[in-house]
């Protein structure tokens, strides 16, 4: 596949290649992909591209996948950069049983269907309807639910890596109840040895747009300095609490009324919070005359949630994210010991390394780090080979 | 070095016929025999109720766990006779034991038993008599020749006729068999051994983490319910898409020594008629009354109406390990309460499913609120091809 077909500009001889490795099209997606796939549906669309079911016929017995296709990344650098950054990390965490598995890759010069190709392994659902449809749950499902979030987030943490985008929508779960965390797509490294020595100070700095708002944490919408893992415990503690009241914990519907309904269940923030978020607009925000909110008891939320529940919920749902609990923290709350197996919370071998980002820096440098990037995961793939 | 409670565990379902542990074996080794076994049993069976059960018990679990001792060192004396001595120690021991499960089991009381009673008897006996304990010996004395059974391009294809298990080894240093048994694939597992260079029986995942083992010491070996799925499964982990945290695990055949090659026939039964696993779902009958309009709320689901309150996962989880060691228990999506059972043993699952369906049983009268049914194995996907 990859290795077969050439770079842009000869389209004549990439639609021969195709035809004689019988290729095939499906219209509905702009999906091109060889014939041992069989697209079943399109499952969502998005900026990034489109993912669609598909079966792999080649085997003796079918193997359903999801397929996602990365679009638009051969003209603009920074979906080309966020691509490789997204892939690199599903290579990197290939393996850990919470979190989602990448089959095969491919990528297809020809328009309109050209992108990155990522088969990963079909999961049943995702969180998002799990929580919102009728399913019951009993204080072990969500124990089980988080425990083993925690333990995929545990396994990204260790490599100094930061999702940026945990939801319950992100989060995918089998039928027997396993979840597995997928979209890396704005997730980063975030080591401080591989962010020295970049001529560019951009390629140092780290966005404070990320993450979708309901679970976006406050230092995130207020502060322009560095955050770190702390923001993903946020997004796990909304999580945590989306599992009990089945419906998300705050409910913003422009980036103000997100900070509103943080505000309706945590109270205001201290005059110390705000002054470390070292922003005007956090200042103008909550400081007098702006009317001051008392907190609510957790247990006022979620009269139903036990003791032990809400004292995990508090220390992850809170403002300060130095006081928010790190997850090898949340992993040993009492909450979770009914549940816990510690040869399930592995740490990552190593950090993830993204210097690449330093040293290529233009978009023909990029596309060739693609290209070898797929290359490599193909012959790690087919050789009895220790993966990276 | 480790806790007994591996040994009390398996011992205890072993008590289920524990007495006849030689009877049965021999009887099975010679066709013909079956109804023999069927009155051993009935007859030995009623000798045992009316006696405390667990002194007698722990006493067998440690008779067992001196004996695989003991026995471990005769096998480098090859002492025959010292080990026909342990056994028939071990049987004694076992007939003054009045096994704590056949109280509640009650299979043979009846005058007439339910069909399949009989076969579950045996099938009671054979995975601790034959398989597990007696095995468990090789474990230590046949650790050179399972290093011989490596997947070199030779002997992979003369180790690999009729052979089910594949061994596992240089696992990452922080694994469990959850994260294994995910990244598996083709076919059912009949069931799975964890063990260590230096203990000489199978251990749990309880031990490991207790005991502070690094799993790359360990050896995980996966007793597929076929050659064939074996031979897939074989295909799949030997290329680079088989990883366990980041690690690719050395696969080989397991030492013939160490394996039965066939499945006994009464759990091949099993798997075709009944599709037993080691895996059970558990989902409550109890009709919630959830209506659209009651558990609905502003386009969500009611949080009260779609929780249960009283469930105990501690206690089930108590209840059922007596049946045999569990792998984990995790929820299952389902509009009614549900959740699975993961045995280490399809033997277990077949036990504890049977004696939920038996009319009267301790567990049915326990999970009278529970339909119960197998589920299909993690490891029954199919992989995809290069």
């Amino acid at each position: 596949m990859i290795s077969s077909q050439k770079p842009i500009g000869n389209k004549k001889a990439d639609i021969e290649v195709a035809v004689k490795k019988e290729y095939s099209v499906y219209s509905k997606a702009n999906f091109y992909l060889n014939s041992r796939y069989q697209v079943q549906q399109v499952l969502g669309k998005g900026s990034y591209g489109v993912v669609c079911s598909v079966l792999d016929l080649k085997s003796e017995n079918p193997v359903p996948l999801a397929v996602k296709k990365v679009s638009n990344i051969f003209t603009r650098e920074v979906l080309l950069r966020r691509a490789i950054r997204e892939l690199k990390l599903m290579k990197f965490f290939r393996g850990h049983r919470n979190i989602i598995n990448l089959v095969n890759l491919d990528i297809v010069y020809i328009k309109p269907y050209d992108g990155l190709y990522c088969f990963q392994e079909l999961v049943d659902y995702d969180l998002a309807r799990v929580i919102h449809s009728n399913v019951q749950f009993s204080e072990f499902h969500i124990q089980s639910f988080l425990y083993q979030i925690l333990c995929g987030v545990k396994y990204i943490h260790s490599a100094d890596v930061i999702h940026r985008d945990l939801k319950p929508g992100n989060i995918l779960v089998t039928v027997l109840g396993n979840l597995k965390i997928c979209d890396f797509g704005l997730a980063r490294g975030i080591n401080h040895q591989f962010m020295q020595g970049s001529s560019r100070p951009r390629d140092n700095a780290i966005t404070n747009y990320v993450a979708t708002r309901w679970y976006r944490a406050p230092e995130l919408i207020f502060s322009r300095k560095e955050y770190g893992k702390a923001v993903d415990m946020w997004a796990v503690g909304c999580i945590f609490g989306e599992l009990y009241g089945r419906k998300p914990l705050f409910i913003g519907d422009s980036q103000m009324s997100q900070i509103a309904e943080i505000v309706k269940v945590l109270g205001s923030p201290s005059k110390e919070v705000i002054m470390a978020y070292g922003s005007h607009l956090a200042w103008d925000y909550f400081q007098p005359p702006k009317p001051q909110y008392r907190p609510l008891k957790w247990a006022h939320v979620y009269p139903y949630a036990s003791g032990s529940a809400l004292d995990l919920l508090s220390s992850l749902v809170c403002w300060e994210a130095k006081r928010r609990l790190d997850v090898e923290a949340a992993l040993s709350h009492e909450f979770l010991s009914a549940v816990r197996n510690k040869s399930q919370e592995p740490k990552c071998k190593s950090i993830f390394d993204f210097r690449w980002e330093k040293e290529n820096t233009s978009l023909e440098d990029l596309k060739i780090l693609l290209h070898e990037e797929v290359t490599q995961f193909k012959n790690e793939r087919e050789n009895n080979s220790q993966p990276n | 070095m480790f806790k007994p409670t591996y040994f009390a565990h398996f011992q205890g379902s072993n008590s289920l016929c524990g007495p006849e542990v030689g009877k049965i074996t021999e009887s099975l080794e010679t066709p013909g025999k079956v109804i023999s076994i069927n009155r051993r049993v009935s007859s030995m069976n009623t000798a045992f109720h009316g006696h405390k059960t667990d002194k007698s018990f722990k006493k067998l679990a440690r008779t067992f766990s001196l004996w695989n001792d003991q026995d471990s060192e005769s096998c480098e004396q090859d002492s025959s006779i010292r080990k026909n001595k342990i056994r028939s120690k071990l049987l004694n021991s076992a007939n003054r034991m009045s096994g704590r499960f056949t109280n509640s089991l009650k299979l043979h009381d009846r005058k007439s038993p339910l069909p399949g009673d009989l076969q579950l008897s045996m099938l009671r006996d054979r995975p601790f008599s034959k398989s597990g304990y007696l095995t468990a010996n090789h474990y230590v004395s046949n650790q050179p020749s399972m290093q011989d059974d490596s997947l070199t391009s030779e002997n992979r294809t003369i180790s690999s006729v009729g052979n089910r298990v594949i061994r596992l080894s240089e696992l990452p240093p922080m694994a469990s068999l959850n994260s294994i048994l995910t990244q598996a694939m083709g076919g059912p597992l009949e069931r799975v051994y964890l063990t260590h260079p230096s203990i000489p029986h199978p251990i749990t995942e309880e031990d490991v983490t207790n005991s502070n083992i690094s799993w790359n010491h360990l050896t995980v070996q996966l007793f597929f319910a076929s050659p064939e799925n074996a031979h897939k499964f074989l295909n799949y982990g030997c290329t680079g898409m088989f990883t366990i945290n980041g690690v690719h695990p050395q696969l080989q055949w397991a030492s013939r020594v160490l394996q039965e090659t066939t499945l006994l026939p009464i759990i091949k039964d099993h798997i075709a008629s009944n599709s037993a696993r080691r895996i059970l779902i558990f989902k409550n009958k109890t009709v919630q009354t959830k209506n659209k309009s009651s558990s609905l709320i502003k386009g969500y689901p009611s949080p009260t109406i779609n929780y249960s309150f009283d469930f105990d996962i501690r206690k089930i989880k108590e209840n059922l390990s007596k049946y045999g060691n569990i792998i984990g228990i995790d929820p299952v999506i389902s509009q009614k309460l549900c959740f699975c059972v993961h045995f280490y043993d399809i033997r277990s699952a077949i036990i504890v499913k049977h004696e939920i369906d038996r009319a009267d049983s301790e567990l049915s009268v326990e999970y009278e609120d529970w339909n119960v049914w197998y589920a299909k194995d993690p490891t029954d996907t199919p992989y995809p091809e290069l």
